[in-house]
């Protein structure tokens, strides 16, 4: 026999970023886990393919800390739920484990007209929801709501942007690629993670405050910078040699033109000492 | 039309009856037998299930694949197969 899982949406301060179980279940933490590896075993041919690392939570959290997915013969079920861990690893086990999450109820509990609707909604075409159909139309679902969730939580969009400024900065200037290079590590362990990726970089900001501080100074560090070594070229444009690029295309200039003059030079004289 | 196979032409050629599944076209012993083992013993029945998909080729290929693993071309076929006879009997 299947379990039941009612889905409730939750949220944390960010926002509804996942589901818990609904007050069939504690809400807490610990519990909540405990009966889902519970209900795990006893569907049979359910299996457990992740669980997260569990932290109690603070008095004032809201979302619970599980994450847990069931594979329950032919319906996939899935439950997934934010974990407001204040460790920053807490958070980044938990994530990863989710990569690959689809939120979703058990859609064999589902009647044939929700079913129906869930397909008009995902815009599956359809036919009638019979014995012979059902599954096929439970699996196409069950896919187009892993691909709704995975284009929802993807903000790369965000990290792109980031990764441009940064890659921007860089090229300007020498002195700030040292700083971007040590930022990089940092950005590239946010964009591990998969899901409710604002979220979780509001959390490592605040969990990690002196970083979050110096951020934003290095920036404009990094901004002033490039306009001071911008400016510092130029007067030393004439001069010696930087191992700036926009110098070095300079200097070749200068080379090219130098031996024209010269020959211009001699063409000169030699006009000169004819006459 | 590209070419289609002697079963083809022959299953289209003339009402189902009481063809067994596997003169379906793409579908031959192996998969055949996968859906007599699914209930799906008979052509008609097949003939059922592609009507209640309302005759989508998606849907219908996307079930097959489901119910006996059929590739990309015995998939094909067989959608091809039923609907040609759909135009012409149904």
């Amino acid at each position: 026999m299947e379990n039941v899982y009612h889905v409730t949406q939750i949220a944390d301060d960010k926002g509804p970023v996942g589901s818990a179980l609904s007050a069939d279940y504690s809400i807490k933490t610990k519990a909540l886990v405990t009966v889902l590896q519970n209900e795990a075993r006893l569907a049979g041919s359910a299996v457990i393919c992740g669980c997260a690392n569990l932290t109690s939570p603070n008095s004032g959290e809201v979302t619970p800390t599980c994450e847990l997915y069931c594979c329950a013969q032919l319906s996939f079920v899935s439950v997934h739920a934010a974990q407001p861990s204040s460790y920053s690893k807490g958070w980044s086990a938990g994530w990863r484990m989710s990569e690959s999450v689809c939120l979703q109820m058990s859609l064999s509990e589902k009647s044939d007209e929700e079913l129906g609707n869930l397909l008009s909604q995902y815009g599956i075409k359809h036919g009638p929801i019979v014995g012979s159909t059902r599954h096929l139309y439970e699996s196409k679902l069950g896919k187009a709501m892993e691909q709704a969730s995975v284009k929802t939580s993807s903000d790369k969009t965000y990290y792109r942007e980031e990764e441009e400024e940064v890659t921007y900065i860089t090229y300007h200037s020498a002195a700030t690629r040292k700083r971007s290079a040590n930022t990089k590590p940092e950005r590239a362990d946010r964009c591990c993670l998969p899901r409710c990726q604002s979220v979780l970089t509001c959390r490592v900001k605040r969990s990690t405050e002196q970083h979050g501080v110096e951020r934003p100074d290095a920036d404009t560090e990094a901004a002033v910078q490039v306009t001071y070594s911008s400016t510092n070229h130029t007067s030393v444009r004439s001069g010696e040699p930087t191992g700036d690029k926009s110098t070095g295309s300079l200097w070749k200039m200068i080379l090219v033109l130098l031996p024209l003059a010269v020959l211009s030079a001699v063409c000169y004289y030699a006009y000169a000492y004819i006459v | 039309m590209s070419s289609t196979s002697q079963k083809h032409k022959d299953f289209v050629a003339e009402p189902m009856g009481e063809k067994p599944v596997m003169a379906l076209a793409g579908i031959g012993e192996v998969l055949g037998k996968r859906l007599e083992d699914k209930g799906f013993d008979k052509a008609y029945v097949v003939l059922g299930q592609f009507l209640v998909l309302k005759k989508d080729e998606e849907l219908f290929r996307d079930w097959l694949k489901d119910t006996c693993g059929a590739n990309v071309k015995q998939q094909g076929d067989c959608y091809g197969c039923l609907k040609e006879w759909c135009d012409a009997f149904l």
